[in-house]
């Protein structure tokens, strides 16, 4: 079920699930493709209705499933298609943020953004730093997998 | 002392069950177990003669409220136990109407593992419990220690000892530790400032002893779901295997799903075989919802929880 | 040699802005055959141009953009771009129009819009989109979200070179198109020109067109995008970088007789407080903006937060009117006399001209239109409101207004031109004929996948075969193949013969985006009898082979895992049936006022029963107590013949003395209990809340209460209604404005003050000629059409003396309460500043107004909410303002918020539209996704009732468990996030579809 990464180190690519909402940031992603910016091609899209969609459950599953990292997406605020999902996702996702880095797990493989219709370059942009931001912290070797044992000690 | 504290007690509860003609009333029993008590459902009042309360009433009693739906129930609430009660009514478990609760003024609860540290073997019937002190019987002759020192981690940080909006609010115990100084979350804080990969080997360490047992969840006052997130499939989530993917995912998301929930009574942690000290991952939760939301789970029962919710002008500093 | 055809359509709706595409689908909602034209290749209008759009800063591109899909799916409506009305004759019920469709070039039909035409393109024009600030090609889409999706040649700018046609993949630019002619016969029209921005080339002082960082608030509006030339970053024109220091100018061109604009354009003062704030955001250093006003009126619904926002926010507020722009060492300088007195220059590095709002006329349809009213605007009265011509004039075109007034004007129209046909009931138009299904329960999953090329738009970067070969692994891919463009029509025949051929019973197109493409798909294999459900898509173009074109090996590895995670997902899948909700047809609308009436009479004349409920004995509301419409129009007459059409109309039923205590069900089926003494239930379809509002009374303020000759503007209006003479001896009287609004407790502009004290003054100054007259005021409001009263209250003496409410007018009640002595008003004039007390007879105070008491109550009932200053909250502030985010309530009058009686028998005509959307159909089709519980999971905790948007899943009270309200969700999965344990679902996007997609991960 976890994943080991097997390729050499100069080969790795992060690889990073993100979940886009159908109304605002996946059309911002295609707005991205349609206008032909550049951005890694590190993500791997899963389309759901609404950010409010995803729960706790998706992002740490998707860890475990082999993602370096997990990007959300939605609406901003008041330009939900279902009027107010966007703001309860908003809620859980800063005290799951909260908690994952808390537990060691490096800020970075957990993010969350709002991106709308007409940001495509936004969009770009966010992959472009998101992608960084999870070289920077390297493959994702699993839960609870610290090598730096009775550090604490 | 304390006899005749559970005494009167006793008194006073049969009086309340056949005043308001209850079909049950749940309380402590004492436990064949060294240095534990057994929750019970007493259905009559002659039955309440084998009542008990003392330092070792851990288990949360709103927990067996759970599958006890019938009927007119009293309960003996201290305080974790009040404010869990108000999250199974904010979450349509148990209505308000059908409960008559007696709340206790919490003492603080020993630590039964301290205590067995200290005096192997030792048996519920050389402890008494007086004053700020407890005094263990040994063949040495009786030693006393100080009381604020034998308590449950979370016991010693807990503000909400007196249980509000009872039916019946009984005198104290003659027997109490002073008043909690420390938060719940006050170990949190530093371990928030700890290097990040100090941290994870911190919980790496910890909870990779985890057993997946579950105990933790099945004392837990507020877990009620006839099937877990653990055991469903279609998706199947985790496996029961122990491996460490499965021991985060469980934690996490238990936690996730107390958030805004826990009253931090200590049940889980106290259950634990692995000692795993529990009160560090809640402790997290309960910092965060109350800074967040300014919101502290139990306390008001109309209030909507904080997760299922939103305000505007939430922060949004994890926005990227 | 021109080509011409003849067509017909129940309607033709000019212009395809918001408000032309707003009438032009609540006329389909009603069943009816619409021809949608637009002048130039793409509809959308001014909207599509706009960065965000006020009070919320709503992304512009966001709501517009489905809207814009809607009208380009909705089989009812057939759109011609490039098109423009030549000639009109014939008669309400019976036009010919003649219609001119210049050659476009590029067939729609067949364009993918790839681009890569434009690639070889050799000649550059302005785009007009972006007003001219950046080149583009001859041959182009006006912008990404263009609908038609397709490219289209500037005749004026194409050197003929033939690039383009060789470039093109399909074919579909022939450069010998020529223009076409259809003679369209229909019952209405819907006149729907818009505006354009005032010519100001006669303002060179100003330095437009001289300077570069001289712009409009439209070029303004392009730079703030992030679609925009500079990609949303706010740059200088002439340098590149970004302000420092930005001016707006207010009123260039509007209010300003010179110009023959004397009226106020309504949307300035908002739209550049937006642009403000906006500049501030988009820019990283610190930005200075100031804006140079007359009167800052911001007068719409939520608009005096906004205006307080921003001066939180650091924007400044200068009250004066700029004299000249001129450019000094590198910088434009302003110059302008500010309220204190003497001249200042102050510099500044762009400068954001607020130019005035210009109708498009329609000389073609000038017959069939009412009377041009002033300015060149085609405004309709009140009476005109209730009657039902075959041509209305909608949006900007007929009066000044902002987005929303349009939409509202947009849907009334559609309803009023609907006038000539009795509706009946039509079948339910459904966006897919339907198909028969096959029954594919208990197959083993046949996955057949397409791998698109897109020409060279994929096959470029990925490698198509590879992915091809690779997706035939897959478990349960039973066929996989390539396909030269997935979408042309062989390609529909491709896909339908191999479903055949290898029985397949779920299909995957890896090609571009589902959001455009996946109807065309679903529909396909729906026609061989799969369920569209039953069907997926792996976007390798728009989100691959576009975006990473620098890295072909990476592409075609992340095409193969999204192909991958598309098959895990679809393997999944089940056939889902859109939910068939009944409708009653029948309406029920809440308060007998003015807009309560017109709304009723609205859904009546269509044919469907009313029930009209009233809590007081009498029809009439707050307009038996006013004088006049705001045009001068006595309102009495009015509103006898309004009541009487009411009263004698068989299929309403009045109710007056009537309440109601309960709403239940949804759209198409609400039950509502009435109780007047005894309780009553009605089933109807549809409900429309037009409660009103009324006057504060401002107890205890500026005397109020404790002297007879201090009075309301209301009271007043009354008196003035009943008996004007009775003032005819009077000599000095004082109005204050603002009372009670536009304060800490209410933040908000009561909208109808200003303008009734102009009438009032007016009024007042016939029946005693000799009388002085003075307005103390903050700003003041007679926004769009209105402006004119306010120019003749002050050519008729009125006085005005602006006060700020740090030191509001004081009025000193005399102790001995004799009334033979005047009331002493103290004003301070901040222009003077100086106190001067005047001896008043009468004190007339424009007290606020507020929403009724009730509110709250039938929000409850209803499960619609209320705005922070307890007026009902509409769904949506720009495109929904007459729906509630309840569906099949609507909103109507004053219950929404301030607005005088025109206003509010627009907002009920609009009601009554949307209404009828509902009514007329026979069914009502709703989402297919919804979500479900698994009953003997469910711990019934209530967590999904409480993040439920849309009430649609509640706990019942004796199983103990959720249950959800089919007619009511809408599918976003909210509740499924929410529980703990996996009780609910929503099929197809599960958590199983989820999981296996993550388990599909390489």
């Amino acid at each position: 079920m976890e994943r080991t990464p097997q390729v050499a180190k100069e080969a790795w690519e992060p690889r990073i699930v993100a979940f886009l909402c159908r109304w605002c940031s996946y059309a911002g992603a295609d707005l991205a493709g349609v206008s032909r910016l550049s951005y890694p091609p590190t993500t791997r899209v899963i389309l759901v209705p609404c950010s409010s969609r995803i729960s706790p459950y998706h992002i740490t599953k998707a860890l475990m499933a082999g993602a370096d990292g997990v990007l959300v997406s939605g609406c901003h605020p008041g330009d939900c298609h279902y009027l107010t999902g966007n703001l309860v996702a908003r809620r859980k996702f800063i005290v799951l943020k909260r908690l994952l880095a808390y537990l060691g797990i490096e800020e970075a493989r957990v993010l969350f953004s709002w991106i709308s219709a007409s940001e495509g370059e936004e969009f770009a942009e966010l992959i472009r730093e998101i992608t960084e931001k999870v070289r920077a912290v390297g493959p994702f070797r699993g839960f609870l997998r610290e090598e730096t044992r009775d550090t604490h000690v | 002392m304390s006899e005749d504290y559970t005494r009167a007690l006793v008194e006073t509860l049969r009086e309340a069950f056949e005043r308001e003609g209850l079909d049950r009333w749940i309380a402590y029993a004492p436990s064949r177990v060294p240095l534990r008590v057994r929750p019970t459902v007493f259905t009559s009042p002659d039955e309440l003669d084998n009542l008990i309360f003392n330092g070792f009433c851990v288990q949360n009693l709103a927990g067996y409220l759970k599958h006890h739906p019938e009927g007119r129930v009293g309960v003996l609430v201290k305080g974790c136990d009040r404010r869990a009660i108000n999250v199974l009514i904010q979450e349509k478990q148990v209505s308000r109407e059908n409960l008559f609760l007696a709340g206790i003024p919490c003492p603080g609860m020993l630590s039964r593992t301290r205590l067995l540290e200290e005096f192997p073997g030792l048996q519920s019937d050389q402890v008494e419990e007086s004053g700020e002190t407890v005094t263990v019987r040994t063949p040495d002759g009786p030693r006393t220690l100080s009381r604020d020192d034998m308590l449950l981690p979370t016991c010693r940080s807990c503000h909400h000892r007196i249980p509000e909006d009872v039916e019946l609010l009984l005198g104290p115990p003659p027997f109490a530790a002073p008043e909690a100084e420390m938060d719940f979350s006050a170990e949190v804080g530093p371990i928030g400032e700890m290097p990040r990969n100090q941290r994870a080997a911190l919980f790496a360490d910890e909870l990779s002893r985890c057993i997946l047992c579950y105990a933790c969840r099945n004392i837990c006052p507020l877990c009620y779901c006839d099937t877990c997130f653990t055991d469903v499939n279609q998706p199947a989530w985790m496996t029961p295997a122990l491996e460490p993917g499965n021991i985060f995912f469980y934690h996490v998301n238990r936690m996730m799903h107390m958030a805004g929930r826990c009253v931090a009574c200590g049940s889980c942690e106290w259950v634990c075989p692995e000692h795993i000290p529990l009160r560090l991952l809640y402790g997290k939760i309960t910092a965060d919802v109350a800074e967040l939301f300014s919101y502290e789970a139990g306390l008001d029962a109309t209030l909507p929880q904080p997760l299922s919710h939103f305000s505007e002008d939430d922060p949004d500093e994890h926005i990227g | 040699m021109a080509r011409l055809k003849r067509a017909t359509a129940d309607f033709l709706v000019v212009g395809s802005g918001v408000s032309g595409m707003q009438a032009a689908l609540d006329m389909a909602e009603m069943g009816f055959r619409v021809t949608l034209t637009e002048k130039t290749p793409s509809i959308g209008g001014h909207m599509a141009q706009l960065d965000k759009t006020f009070p919320t800063n709503d992304c512009s591109m966001c709501i517009l953009s489905p809207r814009m899909v809607a009208c380009g799916r909705n089989p009812l409506i057939s759109i011609l771009t490039l098109t423009e009305v030549l000639e009109v004759t014939g008669k309400p019920g019976r036009y010919e129009v003649l219609l001119r469709i210049a050659p476009r070039k590029v067939d729609p039909r067949k364009c993918l819009g790839c681009g890569a035409c434009a690639k070889v393109c050799p000649t550059e024009r302005d785009s007009t989109f972006n007003q001219g600030l950046v080149k583009v090609k001859a041959i182009d889409r006006p912008f990404p979200q263009a609908y038609p999706n397709a490219y289209a040649i500037d005749e004026t700018a194409c050197v003929r070179c033939g690039k383009c046609v060789e470039a093109c993949p399909v074919k579909a630019i022939d450069l010998d198109a020529q223009e076409e002619f259809i003679r369209l016969r229909v019952s209405g029209i819907i006149w729907s020109g818009g505006y354009r921005l005032g010519n100001i080339d006669a303002l060179i002082q100003l330095g437009y067109r001289s300077d570069k960082d001289v712009i409009t608030s439209l070029e303004m509006e392009r730079l703030l995008s992030s679609s925009g030339p500079t990609g949303g970053k706010l740059l200088v024109p002439s340098t590149g970088k970004e302000p420092e220091r930005v001016a707006f100018l207010q009123c260039v061109g509007s209010r300003d007789v010179r110009f023959g604009r004397p009226y106020c354009s309504s949307v300035c003062c908002t739209y550049s407080i937006k642009e403000a704030i906006l500049a501030k955001e988009h820019c990283g250093g610190p930005v200075e903006t100031k804006i140079f006003y007359m009167d800052i009126r911001t007068q719409g619904k939520g608009f005096e937060r906004y205006y307080m926002r921003a001066q939180e926010e650091g924007v400044a507020f200068v009250r004066s009117r700029v004299v000249s722009v001129a450019r000094k060492d590198g910088k434009l300088v302003l110059t302008y006399s500010p309220e204190s007195g003497g001249v200042r220059e102050e510099a500044f590095d762009l400068v954001v001209l607020a130019v005035g709002v210009v109708p498009n006329t329609a000389p073609s349809l000038a017959a069939t239109l009412p009377a041009e009213g002033p300015y060149g605007f085609l405004r309709q009265s009140g009476e005109q409101l209730l009657e039902e011509p075959g041509c209305v004039p909608i949006g900007p075109t007929a009066c000044p207004r902002d987005i929303p007034e349009s939409v509202v004007s947009a849907s009334g129209g559609a309803l009023q031109v609907a006038g000539h046909t009795k509706l009946r009931p039509t079948k339910t138009p459904s966006t897919s004929p339907q198909f028969t299904e096959r029954d594919v329960t208990g197959e083993v999953p046949r996955i057949g996948v397409f791998v698109c090329h897109c020409g060279t738009n994929i096959a470029s970067v990925v490698a198509v075969k590879e992915v091809k070969d690779y997706a035939r692994t897959l478990p349960n891919v039973v066929y996989a193949g390539e396909l030269l463009y997935a979408c042309s029509e062989d390609s529909q025949i491709t896909i339908q013969k191999m479903i055949e051929k290898h029985a397949l019973n779920r299909v995957i197109v890896a090609s571009c985006s589902p959001r455009t493409h996946a109807p065309l798909f679903q529909e396909t294999i729906h026609q061989k009898g799969l369920n569209p459900a039953l069907f997926d898509m792996a976007n390798i173009r728009d989100q691959c082979s576009w975006v990473h074109g620098d890295t072909p090996d990476q592409a075609t590895a992340k095409a193969k895992e999204l192909v991958a995670m598309a098959v895990a997902k679809v393997r999944t899948h089940r056939p889902l049936t859109p939910q068939i909700l009944t409708v009653t047809h029948k309406a029920l609308v809440l308060g007998g006022g003015v807009a309560g009436m017109t709304a009723a009479l609205g859904i009546a004349r269509r044919g469907f029963g009313v029930t009209l409920v009233e809590q007081s004995d009498t029809l009439g509301g707050m307009a038996r107590r006013l004088p006049r419409f705001w045009d001068g129009r006595p309102v009495a007459p009015f509103l006898e013949a309004l009541t009487a059409a009411v009263m004698k109309n068989e299929l309403i039923s009045v109710k007056t003395a009537t309440r109601i205590t309960d709403i239940s069900g949804y759209k198409g089926h609400f039950e509502v209990t009435l109780q007047n003494g005894q309780e009553e239930k009605e089933t109807v379809g549809t409900i429309i809340l037009a409660t009103g509002a009324r006057e504060w009374r401002p107890e205890g303020q500026y005397g109020f209460g404790q002297d007879d000759r201090i009075l309301t503007q209301m009271d007043l209006s009354a008196l003035l209604r009943e008996d004007p003479e009775r003032f005819k001896t009077l000599r000095r009287v004082v109005m204050i404005q603002c009372v009670g609004s536009r304060t800490e407790e209410r933040p908000y502009c009561s909208r109808v003050c200003c303008t009734q004290a102009m009438q009032n003054a007016m009024a007042l100054r016939e029946a005693a000629p000799e009388a002085q007259i003075i307005v103390t005021y903050r700003d003041i409001r007679t926004y769009g059409l209105r402006e004119d009263l306010y120019r003749a209250a002050r050519e008729k003496g009125v006085l005005f003396v602006r006060y700020t409410p740090e030191r509001p007018p004081e009025v000193k009640v005399p102790e001995d309460r004799d009334i033979t002595r005047p009331i002493p008003v103290h004003l301070y004039d901040p222009i003077l500043e100086a106190t001067f007390e005047i001896p008043a007879e009468r004190v007339v105070l424009a007290a606020a107004m507020i929403p009724q008491e009730g509110n709250p109550t039938i929000a409850q009932m209803a499960k619609v909410s209320l705005d922070p200053d307890g007026f009902f909250l509409e769904a949506h502030a720009k495109l929904r303002p007459v729906d509630c985010a309840m569906e099949g309530i609507f909103l109507a009058g004053t219950a929404q918020g301030p607005k005088d009686l025109e206003e509010s028998m627009e907002q009920a005509l609009a009601a009554a539209s949307r209404a009828c959307g509902i009514l007329a159909k026979q069914a009502l089709e709703g989402e297919s996704s919804i979500a479900e519980v698994d009953t003997n999971r469910c711990a019934g905790c209530g967590l999904c009732e409480m993040v439920c948007p849309f009430h649609a899943i509640e706990i019942d009270a004796t199983k103990k468990v959720s249950v959800v309200n089919a007619a009511l969700c809408k599918g976003c999965g909210a509740c499924v996030a929410s529980c703990r344990n996996g009780a609910l679902h929503l099929p197809n996007t599960d958590d199983l579809q989820v999981v296996e997609m993550l388990k599909a991960l390489g």
